[in-house]
């Protein structure tokens, strides 16, 4: 029999099926729960797939990862806490337009897009893989050091009306990411002796504390009316959502090409993928304007980056054993336990396996439509729970997210010092978002650059010497200049007419 | 809402974490051929002044539209204040003293007196607390495997 | 609705007086679950090799072994918790070559003589790898380039201070080369390491060979040597630093498991003897070969001397390099 009917054979095979689909079910319930991450989904599955044949254990690990970055969007649009840091990006956005009673649309936009973006990072994750590999194995810190900033040059673009602010927040996420040991120099800074701070600060009790504690605080003060879910109107999430495909067919393509790209680079992931798109979005959009008013067309384009990352961070996981974000790391451990083991060889060496692998990955981003849409339909009855019921309850899984990424209990400190935190910047209109921006990117900022000037002894200009870096330096620059030199053109065409 | 101060006391604060994180980094030591530990913290602190500085002048001209400092609403309000209380507290006495006390006091005190802060009745608060915590512990401990403190209650771990 | 309040109380704190109460029984050890701490994430090797080991002490002891893994500061907070915890057997852990290391740096107070030791399970020996193009195709020629230009190759493999760091530098010395010719580029990872290397941004990698197994056999990736005295089982046909220049210096890491200080004698001895059922086991070995792991056994004592060992040796080349004062 030749391989792709064995693969077939292997995936269609009742136990695998139960699998996938009690993982696909797991994988919906982390994200959709504030302060539980599909990176955390993946390392508590890890034990569970250790008494499993090689097919379903990779399996589960494919299906829950995609189903909890799409389910991070629910939380996200209808209480402003987005479930996954991925979510972060466009949560904001998406509250807006729950807010103007667009619920169905922005949480089918999220689904449908998602399943759009998960299938063609796929697609591209079965026939580029190799090629692409190649690529992403000439990414050296000069390369990294330029995408970083790129990235950080989004959170001007995606910044609130007051620049300065915005500038604050990130500019406080690059301090956070400052503290700890794990810096180029190996030098403990701001840990003030304590052993918990020398890993530095944790993203995700940081995140789940600016978006989910600030907003219970938020909620336990609040003497308005909270936002009611029009319960009769929440029509058909699947309504109106052909007519966005065929109004955005270019943001879906580039979001899902971009989400490949971004993730197939090892140490970029579907977080950075989300928010660079976002960006894009906006600088690309007709009606920039509307970005941040509850508009969908960011969500359309973030929404399918984030979960074509999850394809593309397996290209170089697969071809050559180089994890493309957190979750892949954990797989890859998986892959070796399981005898799958990464490289060349295993397009050769038992090919069926590998092709199975892809069919699972086909199946959990088709079966992301009903079960995504029965995971919404529940979700809006655990929100006909009264919330100063369920905000105590959220509360809970919080501190237990926060406790479980690192078995410690100094990351429910850090969980509670960040919700005061972003309770206070909120209040005095300083955007939150931004501070997660840099703590993620401030890491990768700080190493590429001081690896980069150790490796060319200091000299500066080698950060454009390479062929990529060099590419990726100028368009930076562009990036940069274009809109201080349109602008001072525009100024001085108004003064001279 | 919580506190809200005028753009110029914001700035003021920014500035003193900028200081105060350029202070700590004069102490970080200088790595021969390399840029050093020092250089990223200093950026980050040198542009929080220069944040702070417009923020400042920006809040300047608007200091008599805005209070220096405006104390929220619900400073007066038993309740909102009661439910601030409960969940930094609860929080903090949850990450100090949970693994003494054990998941199965700290969860359900933490839950149930944010019920109850949040006007649920008692009669409510108290089983949805303890369901929850029971809940939430054969999800995670047996379930993921996440090993939530046992405390007080070590010798009945399961 | 009032009443329900102190009622509840009451309840919980007879609860939690019923648990304080001294033990019902004492009967023979393991009476209840054990705790087995990772110093490291889930999903990577440590965690793999920890809970492999985990399921097949679990077997012999008959009480689950539940994997926890500890993950902040670097490894200090996990090794920290075993140290720390009440020495009664029912908390152990799998500690990491870089307990040797971390107190030279004053990260910590705790070292290998912090621990009860269980046994060793795995030494990995550090390897040189550099880029299959590259022109070095022995570790004589890379050395020798070395010396032709110092401070112009550069080498990676992990942090800076890491255990491949000071695999390297050792190697260096031991071969009569000044260490500090090859400027250390840090790295977050082996792995980003070999990234690197393959990019062109690096020349050198210091690391394992389950490490470097993927790039190897990719062909992207060219290991030159192995600092042991034996011949990886994952790549036989790499020299030993012995065969190939004469130098005798051997540096890896290790994994072992080890209990607080003070346990019980009779604690102290199921466990190692579990420890060693486990490791002997048939389902370990497969295990470790699958994965490319050596599969190396020290008793207790030999485990604490291997420590000490170590420790002295990564104490004199961090203070002889620089790299703490």
């Amino acid at each position: 029999m030749d391989p792709v009917h064995t693969a077939f054979a292997l995936v269609f095979d009742p136990y695998v099926l139960v699998v996938i689909l009690a993982s696909a079910f797991y994988g919906l319930f982390i994200g959709a729960i504030p302060g539980l991450t599909a990176t955390m989904a993946t390392a508590l599955l890890v034990p569970v797939t250790f008494f499993m044949p090689p097919i379903p254990a990779v399996a589960a690990i494919v299906t829950a990862t995609a189903m909890a970055i799409f389910s991070g969007d629910i939380p996200g649009a209808l209480m402003r806490i987005p479930g996954t840091p991925a979510s972060a990006a466009y949560a904001d956005e998406a509250y807006a337009m729950t807010k103007k009673g667009q619920a169905e649309l922005v949480l089918g936009a999220g689904l449908v897009f998602s399943v759009i973006g998960g299938l063609i990072g796929t697609t591209i994750l079965v026939f580029a893989a190799p090629s692409l590999a190649e690529v992403a194995l000439k990414f050296s810190s000069f390369e990294y050091f330029w995408l970083v900033v790129l990235g950080l040059t989004c959170a001007i673009f995606i910044a609130s009306d007051n620049l300065a602010k915005g500038f604050a927040s990130l500019t406080l996420g690059l301090l956070v990411a400052t503290v700890g040991m794990e810096n180029p120099a190996a030098y403990p800074r701001y840990t003030f002796d304590r052993p918990e701070l020398a890993g530095g600060i944790t993203l995700i009790p940081m995140l789940v504390g600016l978006f989910a504690v600030s907003e219970i605080l938020r909620f336990a003060v609040s003497t308005a009316p909270t936002l009611k879910l029009e319960q009769d109107r929440f029509g058909s999430i699947f309504r109106g959502q052909w007519k966005l495909l065929k109004q955005y067919p270019m943001a879906t393509v580039r979001g899902s090409l971009l989400g490949t790209a971004v993730g197939a680079l090892p140490g970029a992931g579907a977080d950075i993928a989300a928010w660079i798109s976002y960006a894009v979005s906006k600088k690309f959009s007709k009606t920039p304007e509307k970005f941040g008013t509850g508009h969908v067309e960011g969500i359309v384009e973030s929404g399918a980056a984030n979960n074509s990352a999850l394809s593309g961070a397996w290209i170089p996981a697969l071809v050559f054993g180089i994890p493309g974000d957190s979750i892949t790391a954990i797989a890859i451990g998986v892959l070796y336990l399981k005898n799958m083991n990464p490289g060349p060889t295993i397009f050769m060496e038992n090919p069926q396996n590998i092709y199975a692998v892809f069919i699972v990955f086909f199946i959990a981003q088709l079966l992301m439509l009903p079960l995504g849409w029965i995971a919404i339909k529940t979700y809006k009855q655990v929100l006909k729970v009264p919330r100063n019921v369920l905000m105590p309850l959220i509360l809970l899984f919080c501190t237990v997210g926060a406790f479980a990424i690192n078995n410690s209990v100094f990351d429910i400190g850090v969980m509670l010092a960040f919700g005061v935190l972003g309770w206070l910047l909120e209040a005095n209109r300083f955007p939150v978002a931004p501070v997660i921006l840099g703590a993620v990117l401030g890491h990768m900022l700080e190493e590429n650059f001081i690896t980069s000037m150790i490796k060319a002894d200091g000299n500066v200009w080698s950060f454009f010497e390479r062929p990529i870096a060099g590419t990726l330096g100028v368009v930076t620059l562009l990036v940069w200049m274009v809109p201080i030199v349109l602008r001072l053109s525009r100024k001085g065409r108004v003064a001279h007419g | 809402m919580t506190v809200r101060v005028n753009d110029v006391v914001s700035g003021v604060l920014v500035g003193a974490l900028g200081i105060a994180a350029l202070t700590i980094a004069q102490s970080f030591p200088e790595i021969p051929g390399e840029p050093g530990p020092a250089l990223f913290p200093r950026l980050a602190g040198a542009g929080l002044l220069v944040v702070a500085v417009a923020l400042v002048l920006g809040g300047w001209g608007g200091r008599n539209a805005a209070p220096w400092v405006e104390w929220p609403e619900w400073f007066s309000h038993p309740r909102c204040f009661a439910a601030v209380v409960v969940i930094v507290a609860g929080l903090a006495i949850t990450a100090l003293y949970v693994e003494t006390l054990g998941f199965f006091i700290c969860a359900p005190l933490l839950v149930g007196a944010l019920l109850v802060a949040l006007s649920v009745r008692v009669a409510v608060a108290i089983p949805v607390a303890l369901i929850a915590t029971a809940v939430v512990h054969a999800i995670f401990y047996s379930g993921l495997r996440v090993a939530l403190p046992w405390g007080l209650f070590e010798r009945f771990a399961w | 609705m009032a009443s329900v309040f102190p009622r509840f109380l009451a309840a919980l704190f007879a609860l939690a007086a019923l648990a304080i109460s001294p033990a019902f029984a004492d009967g023979v050890f393991p009476q209840r679950p054990i705790k087995l701490v990772v110093p490291w994430g889930a999903g990577g090797g440590t965690d793999a090799i920890a809970r492999t080991l985990g399921l097949l002490i679990e077997r012999d002891l008959g009480k689950p072994v539940n994997v926890m893994n500890i993950t902040g500061g670097s490894g200090v907070m996990g090794h920290q918790t075993v140290a720390m915890a009440a020495p009664d057997g029912y908390t152990i852990g799998l500690i990491t070559a870089e307990i040797t290391m971390m107190h030279h740096q004053g990260l910590t107070k705790l070292s290998g003589d912090s621990y009860t030791t269980l046994g060793l399970v795995n030494i990995d020996p550090a390897a040189v790898q550099v880029r299959a193009d590259s022109p070095y195709k022995t570790i004589q020629d890379l050395v020798a380039a070395i010396k032709a230009n110092p401070g112009k190759l550069k080498a990676s493999g992990t942090a800076r201070g890491g255990s491949w760091h000071l695999s390297l530098y050792g190697m260096l010395k031991a071969m009569g080369v000044d260490p500090l010719t090859v400027p250390w580029v840090p790295s977050m990872s082996n792995n980003a390491a070999l990234l690197d290397l393959v990019a062109g941004g690096v020349d050198i990698v210091a690391g394992s060979h389950p490490e470097a197994r993927a790039l190897i056999d990719a062909g992207k990736v060219r290991s030159l040597a192995i600092m042991d005295d034996e011949p990886s089982k994952l790549f036989p046909k790499v020299p030993t630093l012995k065969s190939a220049t004469g130098t005798h210096w051997e540096s890896g890491v290790f994994r072992g498991i080890a209990a607080p200080k003070g346990l019980p004698k009779a604690v102290e001895e199921r466990l190692a003897a579990a420890v060693k059922t486990a490791y002997e086991s048939p389902e370990f070995k497969q295990f470790m070969d699958s994965r490319g792991f050596g599969r190396v056994w020290r008793d207790p004592k030999a485990f604490a001397d291997h420590m000490a060992k170590v420790d002295a040796e990564s104490g004199a080349l961090m203070k002889s390099t620089g790299l703490v004062k």
